[in-house]
């Protein structure tokens, strides 16, 4: 088994990569109770990708411009924009602009591979896999997501004022919109580079089951970020493990791990609390 | 508040204010002054157009027309919200919600300082909620959320302290220690602006009254305008002001507040 492991080494160094990432950034959207902002980016950076298929069968080829990745961030990137803005104006019931984005730009990603010869091809890519990360994709995510973990560490207070009080932040000088769209765009940047790295299930179940952790472990903010990035982290060993050991699909049995351990951590907390 | 044209002592004024959000126009040419020292209550009913005006003062919303006028370069606002805007969800203590008052004077980047957090601490003194400050913030009693968030306002070094609802959901002995706190502030130096829809809370413990409703506003010396007539006015029912033991209690259809 050890064998085995080692062969998928870099797969395990990116998806430990993405599992740290993901869960801090995960730990932000369920406080601030929009998690399906995870979702609605995941189609946001389908659609992405998809338009940069169809610039490409169209003949339309420029460059880094229409490369999958750029589009899929460019596209990502406005649509965090949107939700940043919308957050701290505040004037719209907080999932409903969630709703339209995520039919909206599903709808648009089926509709850009439609107009484009390809889409077989790149359903695949869509998906992602845990097994299949190669070493130069393991440098980009470190290169990426390490970065936005250091902005995250310097500015915590600052994100979590705003998050927690907009309206006093604001009364103390803090750019609510700048700060917002700031954080929008930290979460656009690391789902775009999970999703694209591990699929969508397996990142939004990066985003959503180490935190929930976290929040049932830690008592301030930084044990429930601990807490997160740490059960990440070993749900991700121990479902790679035990999924050589079963013979079963990785990404779905990391987080099979991850919600066993959610599971037992909230049925110690029952019976702790009697 | 009142009197546009400005005095010596004026800290902040209004000059023909048209507030709102977007399309919707909440107040329209309103003039208006804040003196420093006061200790100005600002009623009305839900929906009035309280927030609104708090939040243009704070300088938390730009005025769609007019103008917002600070008298003084050095003015420093302490803002407490309504307790219930806040979301209990977050795993924070009574010191990490106190401490945000300091965020503003740590700087970006940088952790926060020995000096801040002695802020912190002696604000939370002054309130007398030191012995809260591990305890997680969504486990207090709605009267120790309060006086945390009056705490954190503190630590900010306000000479100008905005209260939106204070005594909102509290108990009568809660909302009286409140409201002993916020005088106390006040006689301290601080300039008071409190909002609020119980008339009562008010009418005892202010000077001067600011009667907002229907994109109105009525400012004055408490006693020039919480009169039945106003009152009733204001709310649409029959109100009678009634004197006692030099208090004042405002009776509503037969019954207080």
């Amino acid at each position: 088994m050890i064998e085995t492991l080692a062969l998928f080494s870099e797969s395990i160094l990116g998806a430990l990569v993405v599992a740290a990432g993901c869960s801090i950034v995960g730990v932000y959207l369920v406080l601030r109770r929009i998690v399906f902002v995870g979702a609605a980016l995941a189609q946001l950076s389908s659609a992405g990708v998809a338009l940069a298929i169809l610039l490409q069968s169209l003949g339309w080829s420029l460059g880094f411009v229409t490369d999958p990745l750029v589009t899929s961030f460019a596209v990502t990137l406005a649509g965090t924009s949107f939700f940043g803005l919308r957050a701290s104006i505040g004037d719209l019931p907080p999932d409903a602009g969630l709703g339209v984005v995520f039919v909206v730009a599903g709808a648009l990603a089926l509709l850009f591979l439609a107009g484009s010869a390809q889409a077989d091809i790149y359903d695949l890519f869509f998906g992602g896999d845990v097994l299949l990360i190669p070493s130069e994709q393991v440098f980009t995510l470190a290169a990426v997501i390490g970065p936005v973990l250091l902005v995250y560490y310097l500015l915590d207070k600052e994100f979590l004022f705003v998050s927690f009080d907009n309206e006093m932040a604001a009364t103390l000088g803090f750019r609510i919109v700048r700060w917002n769209v700031g954080l929008f765009a930290t979460f656009g940047i690391v789902i775009t580079l999970s999703i694209r790295t591990v699929g969508v299930l397996l990142a939004f179940a990066y985003l959503v089951l180490p935190a929930l952790i976290g929040m049932l472990v830690g008592k301030r903010m930084s044990q429930v970020f601990a807490s997160a990035a740490l059960s990440a982290v070993l749900g991700t060993l121990a479902g790679f493990v035990i999924s050589v050991y079963l013979d079963m699909p990785s990404g779905a049995t990391i987080i099979a791990t991850m919600g066993g351990l959610l599971l037992i951590v909230w049925g110690v907390q029952r019976v702790r609390a009697g | 508040m009142s009197k546009p044209p400005v005095s010596d002592s004026d800290l902040i004024s209004g000059r023909d204010l048209t507030l709102g959000y977007g399309r919707h126009v909440v107040f329209e040419k309103l003039s208006f002054s804040i003196e420093q020292g006061d200790l100005v209550g600002l009623v009305g009913p839900n929906g009035g157009g309280k927030t609104t005006l708090m939040r243009a003062i704070l300088g938390a919303l730009e005025p769609l027309e007019g103008k917002m006028v600070r008298h003084r370069s050095d003015i420093a606002f302490g803002y407490v919200p309504q307790r219930r805007h806040l979301d209990p969800l977050w795993p924070l203590t009574t010191l990490d919600v106190v401490a945000m008052g300091t965020y503003a004077r740590a700087g970006l980047w940088h952790r926060l300082s020995s000096e801040q957090f002695d802020d912190t601490f002696r604000a939370m003194e002054h309130v007398g909620i030191r012995h809260l400050a591990q305890q997680r913030y969504s486990d207090l009693s709605g009267g120790q959320k309060q006086r945390a968030l009056v705490a954190r306002a503190l630590a900010t070094r306000p000479n100008f302290l905005i209260l939106d609802e204070p005594t909102q959901g509290m108990d009568l002995a809660s909302s009286t220690g409140i409201l002993d706190l916020v005088v106390r502030l006040h006689r301290e130096g601080i300039t008071i602006l409190l909002a609020s829809h119980r008339l009562n809370t008010v009418a005892n413990y202010v000077k001067r009254v600011a009667l907002v409703h229907d994109g109105s506003l009525q400012i004055g010396a408490r006693n020039e305008l919480l009169t039945g007539e106003n009152l009733s006015a204001l709310y649409g029912i029959p109100v009678e002001v009634i004197h006692e033991d030099g208090d004042r209690l405002v009776v509503i259809g037969g019954s207080t507040d």
